[in-house]
């Protein structure tokens, strides 16, 4: 990159009590060299459901929140379909899904789709068990929303076309096909990267060679905020004669976001549960080179679930400083749409602030960003 | 150590017989050639001292001594891995890379972390809040490790001053290295400075574990992140294991160094450390080469004779060269470390990524 530097006035003037030097292309994108669309659309908002045949022949009914954007003419409209993480699926039935990332995206006017993946009963996960050879002993302890949540995703963006065929009216005829992404947060990120091609170990007979394959062909882009580490969740790395690893089929463009403060780590002796940031990067380093980007916040500011929730009010509750976790909301949300603009829409200007890393100035480097 | 050499030599012209020569100028093969090459005898030498709690503690070590006559010998002290603690000093305590060691001029010394009986386990149990459970399962080498080492380095000062000794002012106090191999490198990158969290307590520094003399640390596949007691950044908190690692550490770990943990996490430890042009990482990117073989286990995987021959040598070169230009400071191995001459070994057997900084 090429850095011809220019006096640009900026936000980060009055953060840090001097003038920011940001690069002369910084202008096109100013005041302070952030990605955003120069207008927002207003969007229509919906709750509707769908249900198909599980793997175990029940039907499942999967929530999916829907945002119109208001855009008028023939355009066709992008699509984003959110997967929210674990601890959010007991809000299903209530409150909104990942309510700032989906907002953020449909105001963008990329038609979004946020997926309640409804928890099972007890009878509907003791069927699943069966359905992929989980024994009955662990079956109890069973993860069954790692398996449902890349099953739901599979299933929708499968079904993107017939949606667009025969969904609800402000949907029906208006999909771009060809610009559907995929997003998720912690266990949605899962669900994602599964979409993407991730292979997993869910069930006994998946191996590293064979592993469970969830991968939809349709999306072009995908975003993993909080993404797993290796050994967790199903996915997997190298290891002594396993040159095999979960990342090495995600050919598509991806945007993989953590942070400094994104960890989940639990026990005596360490991550027992959860993950360490460094661990959480491992997912990008053995992904393929090629439209893939890594976006890591180095201030310890925003916790895991903020990258999640986008919460100003609930990050200064934290104790946090405003003006940290605004800046903090501000740049995640800035690479986002940077990323759909520029892998989904091909928009130029986007394309050239994601080459560019204009994250780093623009956060006057409290983001590392990595391209390959 | 010679035999050793000889291997490598004999083994890696037949390994690449249509290739040509790689081009490591002053290096046979691209294998470096210690500063000195010598015999050495072992002894088992135990170590007593009074640990954190004023309870004696005494652990065994193997001790190697090159057979060099005259002027004092730099040190390795050698940290081997494995949750569950050994008791015995015998040779075969990370054999390889102190016979490596020994082998170059080295006064070697191999401890044997024994792992705390029940009652030693309380006061420890105790201090940190461990219900019973979880102190039943407490790796208590864990903890002992750095201050065995800081103990060891004690008696290596008593023996230098001691007149009956047989390394009575033979040892060159300004020059002592440790080493370790997993679990072991946790041990020793905490003599570097590292700390380690205990449930909610962390413990560093030099009032614990840290001990300003050591001039240069080996890590043989460190442990990640989140393992081993160690460490990551979190929420409004900054601080992480390695930190305060400020002198020079080589890591070394590869694509088959698993073992329960991420291969890719062992890589950590280099990324977190603080650099000033002292930190080196040799990453083996094969599968080939499992967590054993970067400790204390021979390469021997069934029709891959030629990979573990290379393997071996590599392995060995970066690790003589690293103590060789940060002891010696001689400039043919600092020439080897800089010019990066171990990733040439492999010639297109697989890959080797050298970096620092």
């Amino acid at each position: 990159m090429r850095h011809r530097f220019a006096l640009i006035i900026t936000a980060n003037t009055l953060l840090f009590g001097q003038p920011a030097q940001l690069p002369e292309v910084c202008e096109q994108f100013a005041p302070d060299c952030l990605y955003r669309r120069s207008t927002e659309v207003r969007f229509a908002e919906s709750s509707t459901s769908v249900t198909y045949k599980d793997i175990a022949g029940l039907d499942r009914a999967v929530v999916l929140q829907v945002r119109v954007p208001d855009v008028t003419g023939d355009a066709l409209l992008p699509v984003v379909v959110w997967s929210p993480g674990a601890d959010l699926e007991s809000s299903v039935a209530g409150t909104p899904l990942l309510r700032n990332w989906s907002d953020t995206t449909a105001a963008a006017g990329y038609l979004t789709v946020t997926v309640g993946h409804v928890t099972r009963d007890e009878a509907q996960k003791a069927a699943l068990c069966r359905a992929i050879e989980i024994p009955d002993e662990l079956c109890g302890t069973y993860d069954a929303g790692a398996w449902d949540r890349a099953q739901d995703l599979q299933f929708i963006l499968q079904n993107v076309a017939a949606f667009n065929e025969s969904g609800p009216p402000g949907i029906r005829g208006r999909i771009d096909l060809e610009k559907v992404a995929v997003a998720g947060f912690a266990a949605g990120a899962d669900a994602a990267m599964s979409s993407a091609g991730a292979g997993r170990l869910l069930t006994p007979g998946a191996t590293r060679v064979a592993p469970n394959l969830f991968r939809a062909e349709g999306p072009a882009a995908f975003v993993f905020l909080s993404p797993p580490a290796p050994g967790a969740d199903g996915f997997f790395e190298y290891d002594y004669l396993q040159p095999q690893h979960s990342w090495s089929k995600l050919d598509r463009p991806a945007l993989t976001l953590t942070g400094a403060g994104d960890n989940t780590c639990q026990g005596f002796a360490g991550c027992m549960t959860g993950a360490t940031p460094a661990l959480r990067t491992i997912a990008f380093q053995l992904q393929p080179a090629n439209g893939k980007y890594q976006f890591f916040l180095k201030p310890v500011t925003a916790d895991h679930s903020f990258l999640g929730s986008l919460d100003v009010d609930d990050c200064v509750g934290k104790e946090v400083e405003q003006i940290a976790c605004e800046s903090n909301a501000r740049y995640l949300k800035s690479a986002v749409l940077a990323f759909l603009d520029s892998s989904l829409g091909k928009v130029s200007r986007a394309q050239l602030w994601m080459n560019e890393g204009l994250i780093v100035p623009a956060s006057a480097d409290q983001v590392a960003w990595r391209k390959k | 150590m010679k035999r050793l050499l000889a291997l490598f030599a004999t083994l890696l012209p037949a390994t690449f017989p249509q290739a040509q020569p790689a081009n490591c100028p002053g290096f046979e093969n691209c294998v470096y050639t210690p500063l000195q090459q010598t015999e050495f005898a072992g002894q088992m030498v135990p170590v007593t001292y009074d640990d954190y709690f004023g309870l004696s503690r005494r652990i065994e070590t193997w001790v190697r001594v090159p057979n060099v006559r005259t002027g004092r010998f730099p040190v390795v002290i050698w940290a081997h891995g494995g949750a569950e603690g050994r008791t015995a000093g015998i040779p075969g305590i990370l054999q390889a890379p102190s016979d490596l060691s020994a082998g170059a001029g080295y006064l070697t010394i191999s401890p044997a972390f024994r792992p705390r009986t029940p009652e030693e386990r309380e006061p420890l149990c105790e201090f940190f809040e461990a219900p019973p459970e979880m102190c039943a399962q407490f790796e208590t080498s864990s903890w002992d490790r750095p201050f065995d080492i800081r103990a060891i380095i004690a008696m290596l000062h008593r023996e230098n001053d001691r007149e009956a000794s047989p390394l009575y002012q033979r040892i060159d106090l300004e020059k002592i290295v440790v080493g370790g191999h997993s679990a072991g490198s946790s041990g020793t990158l905490s003599v570097a400075g590292a700390w380690r969290q205990f449930g909610s307590k962390r413990i560093g520094g030099s009032d614990t574990f840290e001990d300003p003399a050591p001039i240069a640390f080996i890590a043989l596949s460190p442990s990640a992140s989140g393992y081993s007691y160690m460490f990551d950044t979190s929420f409004r908190d900054e601080e992480h294991s390695w930190k305060y690692v400020a002198r020079p550490v080589l890591f070394v770990t590869g694509a088959g160094d698993g073992h329960e943990q991420q291969p890719h996490g062992r890589r950590i430890g280099y990324d977190y450390s603080p650099g000033y042009n002292n930190k080196f990482l040799a990453w083996f990117d094969d599968t080939t080469f499992s967590h054993g073989n970067y400790g204390e286990e021979p390469c021997e995987v069934p029709g891959e004779q030629r990979r573990c021959a290379a393997f071996t040598a590599a392995w060995s070169s970066v690790i003589l060269s690293y103590l060789d230009a940060f002891v010696h400071q001689r400039p043919a191995a600092i020439e080897y470390m800089n010019k990066g001459y171990a990733t040439r070994i492999p010639r297109g057997l697989f890959e080797i990524e050298w970096t620092s900084k």
